[in-house]
């Protein structure tokens, strides 16, 4: 159209001033996160300077005159232990956020998060298992409760998804067959605590309150590749989840989407992704609940915008909850799984308590 | 175009049993024209049009959109072919009134036709009066203004054939005659075929080409209105009697007593 | 007539003599337990059910498995180390979650708690039976003599108490001369971590103690986040910031094995302690350069108020102070006099052995 009317000119007008807005958001959210993991990076044991940390983050890539000044010790330092654990929080953060939006957007349903499925306790009985076998044979321990975690979430998920595909993959089953699901994997791990010595029984309630301490660069190669992978699948799948989001499955269907087909999809890719990061990370709560919503409330419920947002929002929460974490009581760590509750309600209830969008939830 | 044979649909309930919720129906309407479906509640209407969009799965039942078995297409096909409104819209969550529309262009888009997209967007905006409302959130609307928000998706979706359920229930007088208008100005200018289950006779005979009368799954009248809108069949599908009269050449049907 | 009197009244006078003297064999002990209740028991106890291992070993060790009638989980479930222990034996799964009707038909003269339990409820419960609870917490090593005293009277070996007592004594005596002109600033700083990754053990853990006692610095001995008395009888571990590890140089790291009484393989001691050692940051740690890592069985070594723990840390802290002393052997006299079960040997290892093959 070349010669618009007034009325319809001014509203493409607010629709490009809105669409530039978002994409504003985006970037100051990303800058955000960077600025965030510096601050991680350089607060630590050894206080370094903004300017410092920044150098040793990126070391691979400056030229070595940039860098002559820092000893070498400092810049392995920042790059074996610091920047595997910043970068573990951003991508655990992300990928829980992520999950939680296509969880959201598939069943409808606000109060869904990604363990829904029932894959937190699924997975915290697989890391339980693992460390009352005692891991005393050839198996490296770690990687035991690792394996056997995702193990567990990846079979739970697969049983609820095969149980709610008996229905035509309905959001009513995946919910409902989650919660049962939950409740059992819950009473399979309370009957390990029950049975387990008490090293064996803190080592099990320690996995679960989640810790990103420790680290290393092979965990992060493998969980951040799960979410490379299923990030953009999910973005690919924006239009759908909108569709879901509008009206449920006959309207879904009714404008061309093949719903038991993308509702599989999508739950599959946000179950990897979780089983992913809680695998290593044990169960961060909350995140995948709020990091959601707090993104709705700033920008909106079209999941073109929704997904990346709430996987910055994700990030900063885990980041800054590792950071409190780390400092508060250093040189103990409080596990950051306790501390992001503490870090995002109050946030989330600013956020609610301001936010004109009332009716959001 | 729109060519419905014997279609059945049998609910199978364990609270109610077995029940036959519409039988044999047939049923067509042709491009350009405006059909609407009445009868009382619980008639089947809204079932008759979620079976025709193969929502509801029916069985026994030979249905053909422009000679092409709708059974055979595929989702997306379909979906480009009929565009469906429903009744009301649930609780959906927090989704702006504009891409609430955008949605309908869905089963169309490709990677070059954004521009398109907006154009027809914008365009069913102000066929329907709802510039005030583009930005604002889905879910903080009233009913009325949510059906002509679902009926601008249906416009954007361009099919062949437009299913209409209820399309008038929750808005006033202004907005009831904006609707039916804008569905005859689709029938009219696109040539698409527009299906509407409606409960108001007078405004269905005003606008309709043809009128079908349900009852119980079952056809019992179809045609013009002055051929079907009898005190016999009122009666017969209504069980009132009514006072059946007209003013310039429309009708209107007013309930008087149980018989 | 007169001789069937005759007959009764000395079957009667022999009837009497016979519970006399079965009376005469049992004494009374009024004492007061480990929270300050004062008991009066009939001593010395035929039928006892004790909850938490180290109360069991020290029952052994005083008056063998004879009297022991029920044990919790953990002395039912390790066969190897308790060989006379049936399923039937099991009491509960725990000091804290005691089956008082498995107690009850065991008929016990006494059931033995520590004081983190729940012995109050035991008592109220118990009580109504007339089974008396007694309070005594074996893990507390600052209690040992008093502990060990007591069991001698409780079950009438008072020679057993002593030898287990003298034994206790020499190797703490042992430790406090040949360490008290060591002053705190030559002391070596030792790290010490639990089986899961940078989890440490603050004050008021036995671990802790432990370590002290044996003449080391617990690195992180200076950390309290609450003030929790050692009443806590704290096993869970605190996770430290990994450059914490590093800034505050430990000469020595020791780690404890998972739980159990079969040593672990030296394959599994390499891995883990390979593993430490190759961590991210680590070489510059003194204890790395020197490859002083230890692993050590927390469950041998935690016997008898972790005196031999601490004897085998001062070894590996001050070699030329202890030449002489081979906590291995100690060890062995632990285990199989004191506890009559076969020394297994290996419940150490350290990284500088298993590097030379």
């Amino acid at each position: 159209m070349n010669t618009p009317s007034t009325a319809r000119g001014a509203l493409l007008h607010t629709l490009q001033r809105r669409r530039w807005r978002n994409w504003l958001a985006l970037l100051a959210g990303l800058l955000l996160l960077v600025a965030a993991m510096s601050l991680s990076a350089a607060l630590g044991v050894q206080k370094l300077s903004m300017a410092t940390s920044l150098r040793g983050l990126f070391a691979p890539l400056l030229p070595q005159a940039w860098l002559s000044d820092i000893p070498r010790w400092q810049i392995e330092l920042l790059q074996q232990l610091r920047l595997p654990r910043i970068v573990m929080a951003v991508v655990a953060g992300a990928g829980l956020a992520l999950a939680g939006v296509a969880m959201q957007g598939i069943t409808r349903n606000p109060l869904v998060s990604p363990y829904t499925v029932g894959i937190s306790p699924a997975a915290a009985f697989g890391a339980s298992l693992a460390i009352l076998s005692g891991a005393a044979g050839a198996w490296s321990a770690p990687y035991l409760t690792v394996a056997a975690a995702f193990v567990s979430a990846v079979l739970c998920a697969t049983l609820v998804l095969a149980f709610s595909a008996l229905r035509g993959v309905s959001s009513t089953m995946l919910v409902l067959g989650g919660v049962g699901l939950t409740y059992l994997f819950s009473a399979l791990t309370a009957s390990v605590q029950f049975v387990a010595t008490e090293q064996q029984l803190s080592a099990i309630v320690q996995w679960t309150f989640g810790s990103l301490n420790g680290s290393t660069w092979n965990e992060v190669a493998i969980a951040g590749g799960v979410l490379l992978l299923g990030a953009p699948l999910l973005q690919w799948h924006a239009w759908a989840l909108n569709a879901f989001a509008a009206g449920g499955d006959d309207i879904a269907a009714s404008l061309g989407f093949a719903v038991g087909r993308v509702r599989a999809v999508v739950t599959i890719v946000a179950v990897m992704i979780t089983a992913a990061v809680v695998s290593f990370t044990g169960v961060i709560g909350f995140v995948g609940l709020v990091a959601p919503h707090i993104a709705r409330l700033l920008i909106g419920g079209d999941h073109r915008w929704l997904l990346p947002f709430s996987a910055i929002v994700g990030a900063l929460l885990v980041l800054l909850s590792d950071m409190t974490g780390r400092l508060l009581f250093a040189p103990v760590i409080i596990p950051v799984g306790i501390v992001v509750a503490y870090v995002g309600v109050p946030l989330f209830l600013h956020l609610l308590l301001s936010s004109r969008h009332k009716a959001a939830l | 175009m729109l060519n419905v044979e014997k279609l059945s649909y049998r609910h199978g309930g364990r609270a109610t049993g077995d029940r036959l919720i519409l039988d044999a129906i047939d049923l067509h309407v042709n491009a350009g024209e405006i059909v609407c479906l009445v009868g009382p509640n619980g008639a089947g209407k809204s079932t008759l049009l979620k079976c025709i969009n193969l929502i509801q799965p029916s069985q026994q039942a030979a249905m053909t959109l422009d000679g092409r078995a709708l059974v055979q297409m595929s989702r997306r096909d379909l979906a480009r072919a009929i565009a469906y409104v429903p009744q009301q819209s649930g609780t959906a969550m927090a989704l702006r009134v504009i891409d609430m529309i955008a949605l309908g262009r869905a089963p169309h888009r490709r990677w070059n036709s954004a521009a398109q997209d907006r154009r027809l967007v914008l365009a069913a905006i102000e066929r329907l009066d709802l510039q005030a409302l583009a930005l604002r959130s889905y879910d903080e609307l009233s009913g009325g203004e949510r059906q002509r928000i679902l009926l601008a998706r249906a416009l954007v979706q361009q099919g062949r054939l437009l299913l209409l359920d209820e399309p008038t229930s929750d808005l006033d007088l202004h907005h009831q005659l904006q609707a039916m208008t804008a569905a005859r100005e689709i029938a009219d200018a696109q040539g698409s075929g527009v299906l509407i289950a409606i409960h108001d006779l007078a405004l269905a005979s005003r606008f309709a080409d043809r009128l079908v009368m349900l009852k119980q799954g079952r056809v019992v009248a179809q045609g013009h209105w002055r051929e079907i809108l009898t005190p016999a069949n009122i009666e017969a599908v209504y069980g009132v009697s009514a006072l059946i009269g007209s003013d310039h050449d429309i009708p209107y049907v007013i309930p008087m007593s149980h018989p | 007539m007169q001789l069937f009197s005759q007959l009764s009244f000395s079957l009667i006078l022999l009837a009497w003599a016979t519970l006399a003297y079965a009376q005469a064999d049992r004494h009374s002990l009024t004492f007061r337990d480990d929270v300050g209740r004062e008991l009066t028991l009939k001593t010395p106890l035929k039928r006892v059910v004790v909850f938490n291992r180290y109360t069991t070993e020290f029952v052994r060790a005083v008056a063998g498995m004879q009297p022991v009638v029920g044990v919790d989980i953990d002395s039912a479930r390790s066969h190897a180390y308790w060989p006379t222990i049936t399923p039937a034996m099991l009491a509960g799964q725990g000091q804290s979650s005691p089956n008082y009707e498995a107690i009850v038909a065991m008929q016990p003269d006494a059931v033995f708690f520590p004081r983190n339990s729940d012995w109050q409820k035991a008592a109220t419960v118990l009580g109504r039976f007339g089974i008396p609870v007694v309070v005594v917490t074996a893990w507390d090593v600052l209690k040992h003599e008093e502990n060990v005293s007591l069991f001698g009277k409780l079950f009438e070996q008072p020679q057993r108490a002593a030898t287990l007592n003298a034994f206790y004594r020499r190797y703490r005596d042992l430790l406090t001369q040949r360490l008290q002109n060591l002053p705190m600033g030559q002391r070596k700083r030792v790290y010490i971590e639990e089986v899961g990754a940078y989890k440490t053990l603050l004050k008021g853990s036995g671990w802790h103690d432990m370590v002290e006692i044996g003449g080391g610095v617990n690195v992180f001995g200076d950390v309290s986040i609450f003030k929790q008395p050692s009443a806590r009888g704290s096993v869970q571990g605190f996770s430290v910031d990994p450059e914490e590890i590093i800034a505050r140089r430990p000469d020595v790291i020791v780690k404890l094995e998972p739980g159990q009484y079969e040593p672990h393989s030296r394959a599994f001691s390499s891995q883990v302690l390979e593993a430490v050692a190759a961590r991210p940051g680590f070489e510059r740690v003194p204890a790395v350069r020197s490859g002083q890592l230890y692993h050590i069985s927390y469950y041998l070594a935690g016997g008898c108020s972790k005196i031999i723990g601490a004897l085998q840390i001062a070894k590996w802290l001050y070699p030329d102070r202890f030449k002489d002393i081979d906590p291995e052997q100690v060890m062995r006299t632990w285990l199989e006099d004191f506890q009559q079960v076969p020394a297994p040997g290996g419940y150490t290892a350290s990284l500088a052995e298993l590097r030379k093959g």
